[in-house]
């Protein structure tokens, strides 16, 4: 497979800047030939080895701040597109290949350094090739009292999956990553260098204590997106709690869901617990097969509310479960499980409740890597056990995906939207004449505190006949949650614009600021051009 | 269709295959270190210690390759006798099925042959 050259780049202009960024970062660091440049390939393309693949046309991996600067300075000098990447792997959400084929990655894996955790102040300070892995040990090596919030894949960078909202699993404040965030430092499309925050005041020991400053907050312009490299990035961090103690809920009715959120609700927004993990006891799980009752029941359509009320009855299971997670003191912990109860008892009919584990932090170091998936992340530590969803399993023996790309509803907090949700996702894969995973016993993800995810997969594949239908699909499947409201948040380049494109209020007045800004900030439109739908001036004729 | 994309599957992966053949051998106690680092969180297990929210299970990777051999290779890459070193950095470099590909930043070539030296040491034989 040829490389691509940059778009609008002379082949020897190319070459000058290769050299040039030789110069800069050392022969070891610049990768041209297609054996290396190749591994940046995204593994789960959906466009794989098509014309559309975003191949990038070289990889170049600054150590420090300073190559960064230079990088940048040589890609304005030539007008060449680059594409920064932290460590790991955004699988599913385009792997480090570039929205625009022909950018150089700006690969940013060597700086790796852990430049502060402070278990009094509870904070951490990380260069992007920093991973949740690195952190996570060198908090535990150094006997440090905070607890990280990781992402399903460890090998992950904090300040890369906060850069592209990324989500956790604990408490509220800390699940919402880009949101704990406080402080960055930025390289601009000119190659300046700036601080947010208290990281504005020369020699501020307050860079991690007071995220604001003064006047317009801009660190939200570089997440998702292209106004600069941001180099590091400061983290708001748990302090290790003394306990950790989970209980679950059940309900049995399908239409208790309502009052089960509403429970959730109030305790999620008051701090009394972490991420509910909702749940379908008479639905089977989520991605997993539906019962053969309840396949049996929706051959004939989308059953009504009576006949799931019907269908609950005949198999004597509860509609709805909902585990809850409690850290603090063991006093505190076991008096919130407590509360918990007293509410859903009274709220609804018919609640049971069956009392989970408490285990003492930190734990014990011969069972904390034997914990479960869901206690694990529940506990922050990373792991990579999330790929038992799409790796080879029974279910996909016979003809494994390569890949998947994932689509994330976000929907409000409503019984009937995670239904509505649901039964979206039904219509569309059974439209698509696929095997519909989903039924009315699908349960919302509750990785934002203040709104759910609705989540499906869609397969990938080496094969361009197969990955054409994904595309299909997956493309209807955004048009079809736009036209309710839901949006994703965060999206291959194959699906960016047209994600992009439902938030499209006032004839799409805040993409229209984003370009002035764009215009702006990145004249030569050098930074990650396309990315969610920004293009540079001279590129907005390649608008879908 | 199909035939064509796997055809092209198989150019890509010859040519690390064949840069790599001549590289020398590599540390296998290296080869444990980035193991661990790299690969086992996918390719380990985890066991039921009796306490609180401990359970039997194959990571992903290993449970993966349990599904696709059925019995006749064990699932755990380090039990593995019959790997080559070749096999070994072709699929780290590359990927294969949902394991993606390894960028040159995160395991250098040294380390993949460290990986490889360790994953086709001789084995104890098993009592």
């Amino acid at each position: 497979m040829a490389l691509p050259l940059p778009p609008n780049v002379s082949a020897g202009d190319f070459r000058t800047a290769l050299s040039e960024f030789t110069t800069a970062v050392g022969a070891q660091w610049v990768f041209t030939t297609e054996e290396d440049v190749l591994l940046y390939r995204d593994s789960y393309s959906i466009f794989w080895g098509e014309p559309e693949e975003r191949i990038a046309s070289a990889a170049v991996a600054p150590a420090n701040v300073e190559q960064v600067q230079q990088i940048v300075r040589i890609a304005n000098k030539y007008k060449i597109p680059l594409y920064s990447i932290s460590t790991g792997r955004n699988l599913t959400y385009g792997g480090s290949s570039p929205t625009l084929r022909g950018s150089v990655i700006v690969d940013l894996k060597r700086m790796n350094k852990i430049l502060a955790v402070d278990d009094k102040r509870h904070f951490a300070v990380v260069e992007p090739g920093v991973s949740y892995f690195d952190l996570y040990n060198y908090i535990k090596e150094h006997k440090l009292k905070v607890m990280l919030d990781v992402p399903d894949p460890g090998w992950g960078s904090p300040v890369g999956n906060s850069l592209d909202h990324g989500v956790g699993y604990t408490m509220a404040p800390f699940r919402d990553h880009f949101g704990s965030h406080c402080g960055m430092e930025i390289v601009t499309a000119e190659g300046d260098l700036l601080r947010t925050g208290s990281g504005a005041i020369p020699d501020s020991d307050a860079w991690q204590d007071y995220h604001y400053g003064v006047g317009p907050t801009v660190d939200g312009l570089f997440a998702q997106s292209n106004f600069g490299i941001v180099t590091k990035m400061g983290f708001w961090l748990m302090p290790l709690p003394e306990t950790y103690l989970n209980g679950t809920v059940t309900v049995p009715r399908y239409q208790d869901l309502q009052a089960m959120i509403d429970e959730v609700s109030y305790l999620e927004d008051s701090f009394l617990i972490g991420m509910p993990q909702f749940g379908s006891p008479a639905g089977g799980g989520l991605f997993s097969p539906s019962p053969p009752e309840l396949v049996q029941l929706m051959q004939g359509g989308w059953p009504t509310a009576e006949q799931l009320e019907t269908y609950l009855k005949a198999v004597n299971k509860p509609a709805w479960s909902v585990t809850l997670q409690f850290y603090g003191p063991e006093e505190t912990v076991r008096a919130n499980w407590v509360a918990a109860k007293r509410r859903f008892a009274k709220a609804i009919p018919g609640a049971a409740f069956q009392d989970g584990i408490f285990i003492p932090l930190p734990v014990a170091p011969e069972a904390e890597q034997n914990l479960a998936q869901p206690i694990k992340t529940a506990l922050g530590i990373p792991s990579l056990e999330i790929f038992f969803l799409t790796t080879r399993n029974p279910m996909t023996d016979s003809d494994p995906w390569d890949g998947h790309a994932d689509f994330f509803a976000f929907v409000p907090r409503k019984a009937q939207a995670v239904h509505d949700a649901a039964r979206v996702f039904w219509e569309t894969y059974r439209e698509f004449g696929l095997p519909a995973i989903h039924n009315p016993f699908w349960t919302p993800i509750n990785y934002y505190s203040r709104s759910y995810v609705v989540a499906t997969i869609v397969p990938t594949w080496r094969d361009p006949v197969k990955n054409a239908h994904s595309r299909e699909l997956f493309g209807r499947l955004v048009d079809r949650c736009g036209e309710h409201g839901w949006g994703s948040y965060r999206t291959s380049p194959a699906f960016q614009e047209r994600v992009v494109s439902k938030y499209s209020f006032n004839n799409n007045a805040l993409l229209k600021f984003q370009e002035k800004l764009k215009d702006g900030i990145d004249p030569n439109g050098i930074l990650s051009p396309g990315r969610y739908g920004i293009w540079p001036a001279n590129m907005r004729r390649n608008r879908a | 269709m199909k035939r064509v994309a796997l055809v092209f599957s198989l150019i890509a992966l010859a040519a690390p295959v064949m840069s790599q053949a001549a590289a020398p051998a590599g540390s296998p106690d290296n080869g444990k270190l980035v193991y661990e680092k790299w690969c086992l969180p996918c390719h380990g297990s985890r066991v039921d210690t009796g306490f609180p929210g401990t359970s039997n299970a194959l990571y992903p990777g290993a449970a993966a390759l349990a599904v696709k051999y059925k019995g006749t290779q064990p699932p755990l890459l380090t039990d593995r006798t019959n790997l080559t070193a070749e096999l070994v950095k072709t699929v780290v470099r590359n990927g294969i099925s949902a394991m993606p590909r390894s960028r040159k930043t995160e395991i250098n070539d040294a380390e993949l042959g460290d990986i490889a030296a360790y994953l086709t040491q001789k084995k104890p034989k098993s009592k």
